[in-house]
């Protein structure tokens, strides 16, 4: 992104803020890799800070970790922005599945950039992608970036991949073993959140997401491609060729048109999952995830199906056994608003404590 | 052809029940059934107390200690009826108890099969409820379950020497109003014996049948006793426990003497009332104690 269409992003983002009246405006940076332009990200947040807003402006940051140095670390947390790292799990599948442009793996050198990150921030977040050579052993690649000493570990399906019925039996059994983990874990106080199964428990626990919860696909949240052009969703994005989900340009504004076309095609109800007793638990609602899967935004994905009605029943399993046993630590991190701040103030005091996760 | 069948495919879900804990239309589980502490790590109490921010200690950390409320000597066991009856309580009827009851294990978040049989070592019975995926349950004593040594007759049966019409007209009874299934058909059989002799072994026999079933008072025993560590937590919960008892005679029915039997029948389910919601609360602190005994 060139400097100029970085400013007028800049403009853009706060227009749309005001006229929106949000509360709080979240500026994401992802990439490719964002730290490949790293002074011009720097500049951007200076440039948001340096202005006046009746709202409130965070950053959030998703990076792979080959560039995270010492001192950009420093950098970034002195001007807030959360840093989340890209690794898919211990050495063998990260050198697998994330090697650098050489085609080395990449391990090896975020061994100190794990460190790093969680010494400035003890709350970064983690983003394994499965796939299905990784998925026979995802439980042990959450164990390993638990004992690492991530405490946020969010797992994400690669949906454009080639799952078929037989690659996902290793991915039920690598659940159940999770599963057991998650349990021995909660039992035993240790407090992380596991995006697959606390997502779902979530889902019980609280009801389907509302609205102001998700993206509203190109209406709450949109992604800015390099050369300006407008997105509903980070993964529309792509190589930024594809004109088919451009809804504007920050230059010229939205194209309402576009914007409410793709967004009516994406709320259309789905007649393939009519009577689903799982509906209002799935993330067949995902427009993104839906056209990854099948090529189109307004058709349930065979595999988000095939994965949900695979992963509920045992996370549900392992959630009701957890509430048999009355566990504390299950009920209010599912059922107390107040836990991410309790639990928060717990760790701020507790910060030079070191944890034993083995 | 291989490629197609195995690729994955939208198939709607038509039944689901699989998630046994609260959804957001329950009850807040953080203060339902009972308050749930936050589960703060011991290193902040321990934190907060040498600064001296924190006064009591226990406040954040404990829930009280639990105790169970279905001990051997609560139970009331042995029971001997008495030869008649005034003063005596009234008893919950066991259909009542057993309905609170499953439901306190079904909130409780426990899936319960009835009538479970139960064996282990010589002790050998019939379990109300249990739910088999946490070994957990219960079994009632009450009139219909108990063998003679924890329920003692005030004239027990001799099969040897009592009237044989005595015996058979006990048992003609039983086979219309009480026996079902197996049972039935065993005491059917024993009906249709005409000889003497065989008849009154028949009918020890069948006692002893029906024993096997029944919660003797060194079944209840071993069941009270199992060690917490094999995680087994089977309650023995007695209609004859003071604490379940229906109290004719208690101030409260006397201060206010029924003028109707209108009057009177609304007094009596006051007290029923009363006496399931001890129940209750004791099913409760039972599932409470197992689980601080690592349930």
């Amino acid at each position: 992104m060139s400097p100029e269409t970085a400013s007028q992003a800049i403009d853009f983002c706060l227009s749309q803020a005001r006229s929106q009246e949000v509360d709080h405006l979240e500026i994401v940076f992802f990439g490719g890799e964002p730290l490949l332009s790293y002074p011009l990200l720097c500049s951007v947040i200076d440039e948001f800070r340096g202005i006046q807003t009746p709202f409130e402006i965070s950053f959030k940051m998703s990076t792979n970790g080959t560039l995270l140095t010492e001192e950009i670390m420093e950098e970034l947390s002195r001007r807030k922005v959360y840093v989340s790292i890209s690794m898919d799990g211990d050495p063998s599948v990260q050198n697998r599945q994330r090697p650098d442009v050489q085609g080395r793996g990449t391990a090896e050198q975020l061994e100190p950039v794990m460190d790093r990150l969680l010494r400035w921030n003890p709350c970064a977040n983690v983003n394994a992608v499965v796939t299905p050579e990784s998925a026979p052993v995802l439980d042990q690649s959450v164990k390993w970036l638990r004992e690492q000493g991530f405490s946020y570990i969010s797992t994400t399906l690669d949906y454009s991949a080639n799952w078929t019925l037989e690659n996902l039996k290793p991915l039920k059994s690598a659940y159940e073993r999770l599963a057991t983990y998650y349990l021995e874990r909660t039992l035993a106080g240790d407090k992380f959140y596991i995006s697959c199964f606390d997502e779902k428990i979530r889902s019980h626990a609280r009801g389907p997401l509302d609205p102001s919860e998700r993206c509203v696909l190109g209406y709450r949240q949109f992604s800015i491609a390099p050369s300006g052009r407008l997105y509903p969703c980070v993964q529309f994005v792509g190589e930024d060729q594809d004109s088919s989900f451009v809804i504007g340009d920050v230059r010229t504004g939205f194209n309402e048109t576009n914007r409410n076309s793709i967004f009516c095609c994406s709320e259309q109800d789905k007649p393939e999952c009519d009577g689903c007793a799982l509906k209002s638990r799935c993330s067949s609602w995902c427009a993104c995830v839906n056209w990854q899967s099948t090529g189109r935004i307004d058709q349930a994905s065979p595999v988000v199906c095939e994965h949900e009605r695979m992963l509920l029943p045992i996370v549900d399993r392992v959630a009701s056994r957890l509430w048999k046993r009355r566990d504390p630590l299950f009920i209010h991190k599912h059922y107390n608003p107040a836990f991410p701040v309790f639990s928060f103030l717990e760790d701020l005091v507790l910060s030079p404590v070191k944890e034993n996760h083995s | 052809m291989t490629r197609k069948n195995s690729s994955p495919r939208v198939k709607p879900v038509r039944k689901y029940n699989i998630a046994r804990y609260p959804s957001h239309e329950d009850p807040d589980p953080i203060n339902h059934p009972q308050p749930v502490n936050f589960p703060f790590r011991k290193e902040l109490v321990a934190t907060l107390a040498t600064l001296g921010i924190l006064g009591t200690k226990a406040s954040l950390t404990e829930n009280g200690s639990a105790k169970n409320p279905f001990t051997l000597e609560q139970s009331g066991l042995p029971h001997q009826p008495s030869m008649f009856g005034t003063g005596q309580p009234s008893y919950l009827a066991d259909k009542k108890a057993r309905e609170v009851i499953d439901r306190v294990f079904r909130e409780e978040g426990f899936t319960l099969k009835s009538n479970v049989p139960y064996q282990e070592e010589d002790n050998e019975l019939v379990l109300d409820g249990f739910d088999e995926n946490d070994h957990t349950g219960y079994v009632l004593a009450h009139f219909k379950n108990l063998e003679k040594d924890a329920l003692i007759p005030w004239s027990p049966v001799n099969p040897n020497s009592d009237p044989i019409d005595q015996l058979r007209s006990r048992l003609q009874y039983k086979v219309k109003n009480e026996f079902t299934g197996k049972i039935k058909e065993h005491a059917q059989r024993t009906l249709e014996l005409t000889d003497e002799a065989r008849f009154r072994k028949g009918f020890a026999d069948l006692e002893k049948e029906i024993g096997r079933s029944k919660l003797s008072l060194k079944e209840a025993r071993h069941l009270a006793t199992i060690p917490t560590e094999k995680k087994e937590f089977i309650a023995v919960i007695s209609l004859f426990d003071r604490r379940f008892h229906i109290t004719r005679g208690s101030r409260k029915f006397d201060a206010a003497t029924p003028k109707s039997a209108d009057e009177l029948k609304k007094t009596r389910e006051e007290q029923v009332g009363e006496v399931l919601k001890n129940l209750e609360k004791s099913v409760r602190q039972y599932l409470e104690w197992a689980r601080s005994q690592g349930l």
